[in-house]
């Protein structure tokens, strides 16, 4: 790692020796919206772009986003989607699962309690919000063209933090089914959860920007990166109770729960399902200011 | 530990693609004086700029019609950037203007090709640039002048100003190269000199930032003056 590091500060320092004007025709720096940038919302984040030698700029980037995961109780169709969905967290029990699903499939054959579930929208909900600052360099590899312009290889880190908000909610519908079943009896209730987690990421890239009529810029880059997330557990999430909320659940069923929506929301940040590893391509539309 | 170790090597591959492969070298070599008399230079006599595109002289001619093409959006984009660099560049090259055609044939043309000549007198060891990588630029001072002949100097007192300039490129294979030369008929010298090399065959897109290029260039080696 330390060797790594010190490749790259010579490859800065050895860069020096490409010479001439900074600058796309003396300009510098360019402002940047996101245009489309992995799973992320339109114009979601913004970069500034700096040309500090010929070939190299640096840039400083800053990206909100939020994200909504959600999950129904009728969801469970079938018990192998219970199995391949739930089954990666292995903090549920076999049988309590079989049960659940066998309850959840009757209930979506009848028509009252189906539309229940419609006017309900959703039994769970979790809304993830993420801020990211990204800073980077870009090695730009023209010969007639200066740094805002060209292809180019990126190298970069990206720090902050991502929050979970949410519930799931317990409709009371399921009473009717007291004595069809002794798994659980719901009152209608909300649960509420929250959790909070520092992301950081190491990521690499290749891309082009093109200039347009001297001032406005066009960049696609696609990344590769490497992240670490904190306390990426399902026990970290905290929980506060609302409404008339009567014990139910045992651990291992809440966790479960959370545990899929968190697993939900974790897929829809990044790419690949759950992984340390993600790719992500971007396309920028930006202004070459001065 | 080896995964990281795989991953940053490819990554120091493409940073060496973007730190030297593909860079520009500039050499640049002006007189001790150069920059005393920034104002008398605002008018500079441009002797008919030239753009020479070639990939192989023997196989392909047609290069050749190309470049004589762009040859006059060469001059004129030469003209152009010097008045936006705050520089006085008058362009004389071959028209159908008679008088015009009397000037540089008569004048203009021969100057040139004595220009030509003083700079491969110039191959002194003392005149040498710095070659180090790692300065901002190939800064030179002339040591040995080469002097141009004196029948020169009468010119000045037709066009008004004792400077005159010539701005060509060249392209060949893989490489092009970038000359810019500024001469005081005056004083019989070569006041500054300027060569470009780049790699990768120009196209018409790139002239502009190039000639912007040179120009900056020149701007500040006016305000640097004689500082190595």
């Amino acid at each position: 790692m330390k060797k790594s590091f010190l490749i790259i500060i010579i490859l800065i320092a050895f860069a020096n020796f490409s010479k001439g004007q900074i600058g796309f025709f003396g300009k510098r720096l360019v402002v940047k919206a996101n245009a489309i940038s992995g799973n992320e919302r339109l114009f979601s984040g913004f970069e500034l772009e700096y040309a500090v030698k010929r070939n190299i700029t640096v840039c400083f980037g800053y990206r909100a986003n939020s994200y909504e995961s959600t999950f129904n109780f009728s969801d469970f169709e079938s018990i192998n989607y219970f199995i391949n969905n739930v089954s990666n967290y292995q903090i549920y029990n076999f049988d309590d699962g079989l049960k659940f699903y066998d309850l959840t499939y009757s209930l979506s054959n009848t028509e009252k309690v189906e539309s229940g579930f419609k006017n309900k929208v959703q039994d769970g909900r979790l809304v993830s919000n993420r801020r990211i600052f990204d800073f980077s360099f870009r090695f730009y590899s023209n010969s007639y063209l200066s740094a805002p312009s060209g292809f180019y290889s990126q190298f970069g880190l990206g720090f902050g933090s991502q929050t979970y908000n949410g519930g799931i909610y317990y409709p009371d519908d399921i009473r009717e089914y007291e004595n069809t079943s002794k798994i659980y009896f719901y009152n209608e209730s909300f649960e509420r959860y929250e959790k909070k987690e520092t992301v950081f990421n190491l990521y690499f890239g290749l891309g082009y920007q093109h200039i347009f009529s001297k001032w406005v810029t066009l960049d696609f880059n696609i990344n590769a990166g490497a992240g670490v997330i904190g306390n990426s557990n399902t026990s970290g999430f905290y929980k506060s109770s609302q409404n008339n909320f009567s014990i139910i659940l045992d651990e291992q069923e809440e966790l479960l729960r959370i545990g899929n929506l968190y697993g939900n929301a974790r897929r829809s940040i990044y790419l690949s399902p759950l992984s340390t590893f993600y790719f992500s391509g971007n396309v920028k539309l930006g202004i070459l200011l001065f | 530990m080896r995964i990281i170790g795989f991953i940053s090597s490819i990554i120091c591959v493409f940073f060496a693609s973007g730190c030297g492969i593909n860079s520009m070298r500039v050499y640049t070599m002006q007189t001790e004086d150069f920059g005393a008399n920034q104002k008398s230079l605002k008018k500079v006599i441009c002797i008919a700029p030239n753009f020479k595109k070639y990939t192989d002289r023997d196989m392909d001619n047609e290069d050749y019609l190309s470049s004589w093409k762009l040859k006059d959006k060469f001059a004129k984009e030469a003209e152009s950037w010097s008045k936006k660099s705050g520089f006085n560049y008058e362009v004389y090259f071959p028209s159908e203007d008679a008088a015009n055609q009397q000037a540089i044939y008569t004048k203009l043309l021969p100057l040139r090709r004595s220009l030509l000549m003083a700079i491969s007198n110039q191959a002194n060891s003392l005149n040498e640039t710095d070659n180090s990588m790692f300065s901002e630029e190939n800064k030179g001072v002339f040591v040995v002048n080469t002097v141009l002949p004196a029948e020169w100097s009468k010119l000045s007192e037709e066009f008004e100003t004792p400077y005159f300039s010539m701005i060509e490129m060249y392209a060949n294979n893989n490489k092009s190269f970038f000359i810019h030369i500024i001469a005081d008929v005056v004083k019989g010298r070569i006041e500054y000199q300027e060569i470009r090399k780049y790699s990768g065959l120009v196209k018409p897109r790139y002239i502009e930032h190039v000639l912007f290029d040179s120009f900056r260039t020149l701007k500040k080696n006016l305000k640097g003056g004689n500082k190595k």
